[in-house]
């Protein structure tokens, strides 16, 4: 396989916007007034919990659903009027949607064929997404991580300046893992734009510059990596708590139950000790509390108390969306 | 419109090829069948086109919808047409090149069914029997030929407002079916109310009508409700449906 995954070019700057999307099924809203950008040269990293409406908003962004309010733009551009899409953006929503009738080279040979590239590009590809060896088997015959990279392959093939890939990393092993994060990695230091909606925290968090954190289909955080994670709270734990916590509402400061008469105060130490000190009030504990990285942080933005087996990580599982196809 | 993309689409697959192969095989067979066999039961030993023709278009009946749904609701139950429509997101283009794409197919197989019914033909009458008739030719076009063209824009009809392999296949093989068995029952019942209500969903009887020039308004009706009226709604939902 080879390591240069992408074309070394410096790619056109086109950015990722969501103008407060809604869309709703029979009453229930699942993306609701969502607002969010992804910028050239960065990946961003899309989460959020089963049924957080972040498949809707990448079928919204690519024109395979209909928004019911906002825009969803590419480039400036909603994809439906791009003339050629797959030659801006390369998607990649659902690896089982490739037909298991066609052979893998064909595949994409006829995608190339579509867009307008040289037949060559689906050699080059097939190469470059490791399924050379492959490329005579029918799809069907695949496993789901050779459709999961062949999927990958027909996103590459136009060659596009954005990758939208939704759970790219399932199916993959340990060195396809290590290969989709180079990919990203080098597309992105190229100057393109990679939006990554994924279960996966552990490779989110190995993989991305930004996120962008969903619950209930509203917009919970939006930032860098480092600003979400870097985010340590105090844990504090005080002889008269109510006194405590209507010091924190006076001064507007959030804050979380935990146990026996702690809570968490979204404060430094020192400045905890400081505003404890003004409002005489005495202290029991006090201690910086270590969030754990992306899962705890992305656990307390979306208000789930616990993982569930699919967050925490290799969840094949797709988010549990409202059936959006009419059959 | 890409039509010849998507002829190519539909014959790269597994499922086409072996589709392919037996339509094929099975024009072959009911071709020779008809033009071989005239001789042998007929007293004045000729072969005729029009025989050969309705011959051919048994087999064809149950092809026709076939290679007509596949192209025109496969990718909607099998889920590639999600790829499709990232690739070509002008959705009425697509469905316009998929039917495009069908009538192209299903015009080609045509074309080669009656060549082979022509040769067939020929050579049952004038190799092996007392000579092949060909004055009927006539016939072929206003009957076999305005059969299998209803055949065809019924199934294109149903794949566009199904747009599932299975269901459209039930409705476009099974319907017609339902009919022909509808009319003899209605024949039995001597009811005029019942007899014209069947007529009123006979696309076969109505095409072979209008095509002879014996038609009137009354054939118009089952165009509008088995062609034109499920057309109109399978575009207007080709177009809205979303994809997951």
């Amino acid at each position: 396989m080879t390591s240069q995954t992408t074309s070394t070019a410096a790619r056109g700057s086109v950015a990722l916007e969501v103008r407060g999307v809604s869309k709703s099924y029979g009453g229930r809203t699942v993306v609701d007034d969502l607002s969010f950008t992804c910028q050239p040269g960065s990946v961003t990293g899309f989460l959020g919990p089963n049924g957080a409406g972040k498949s809707t908003t990448l079928r919204i962004l690519t024109g395979l659903a209909e928004a019911d309010a906002g825009q969803a733009l590419v480039g400036g551009s909603p994809y439906r009027s791009l003339e050629n899409p797959a030659r801006t953006i390369g998607v990649m929503l659902d690896a089982r949607a490739l037909h298991g009738g066609r052979t893998g080279l064909e595949t994409l040979r006829l995608t190339a064929r579509t867009l307008g590239m040289p037949a060559s590009r689906a050699d080059e590809v097939l190469e470059m997404v490791g399924l050379a060896d492959a490329g005579l088997k029918r799809v069907g015959g695949y496993s789901y991580g050779m459709r999961q990279r062949l999927g990958i392959g027909v996103a590459l093939i136009g060659d596009p300046s954005v990758l939208m890939l939704d759970e790219p990393a399932n199916g993959l092993d340990p060195e396809g893992i290590r290969w989709m994060r180079r990919l990203l990695r080098s597309f992105a230091d190229a100057g393109g734009t990679v939006l990554l909606s994924s279960h996966q925290l552990l490779e989110v968090q190995a993989t991305v510059d930004r996120l962008v954190v969903i619950a209930q289909g509203c917009l919970v955080r939006e930032g860098t990596l480092d600003e979400l994670t870097g985010e340590a709270g105090t844990r504090v734990g005080v002889l008269d708590p109510a006194a405590l916590r209507a010091a924190l509402d006076k001064h507007g400061i959030a804050y979380e139950h935990r146990s026996g008469d702690q809570l968490e105060v979204s404060l430094a130490p020192e400045d905890m000790g400081r505003l404890a000190l003004r409002e005489q009030l005495v202290l029991t504990s006090l201690g910086a509390t270590d969030r754990g990285g992306l899962e705890e942080v992305f656990f307390t933005l979306t208000g789930q108390s616990e993982p569930t087996a699919a967050a925490a990580g290799g969840a094949d599982a797709p988010a549990s969306e409202p059936a959006a196809t009419a059959s | 419109m890409r039509p010849v993309l998507d002829i190519r689409a539909h014959l790269d697959t597994r499922s086409a090829a072996i589709l392919m192969a037996i339509s094929l095989l099975l024009i072959v067979a009911f071709a020779a069948l008809g033009g071989f066999v005239q001789p042998a039961v007929l007293e004045d030993g000729t072969s005729h086109i029009d025989f050969t023709g309705f011959v051919l278009t048994l087999p064809l009946s149950l092809i026709i919808p076939v290679i007509t749904v596949m192209i025109t609701a496969g990718e909607w139950s099998d889920g590639s047409i999600q790829n499709t429509f990232l690739q070509r997101p002008g959705r009425l283009g697509v469905l316009g090149s998929k039917v495009i794409a069908a009538i192209v197919v299903v015009a080609a197989l045509l074309v080669v069914s009656f060549a082979a019914g022509a040769l067939a033909t020929w050579i049952g009458g004038d190799l092996i029997g007392n000579g092949a008739v060909f004055d009927s030719l006539e016939t072929v076009f206003t009957t076999q030929l305005a059969s299998l063209a209803a055949t065809l824009l019924f199934s294109l009809a149903m794949g566009l407002a199904l747009q599932s392999t299975v269901l459209g296949l039930l409705a476009a093989i099974g319907f017609p079916f339902v009919i022909a068995t509808a009319t003899g029952i209605a024949a039995i019942t001597g009811s005029e109310t019942v007899m014209d209500i069947v007529s009123a969903l006979d696309l076969d009887t109505a095409a072979t009508t209008l095509a002879d020039g014996s038609g009137g308004a009354f054939e118009l009706i089952p165009i509008a409700l088995l062609l034109v009226l499920p057309g109109a709604y399978g575009i207007w939902r080709w177009n809205h449906r979303e994809v997951g």
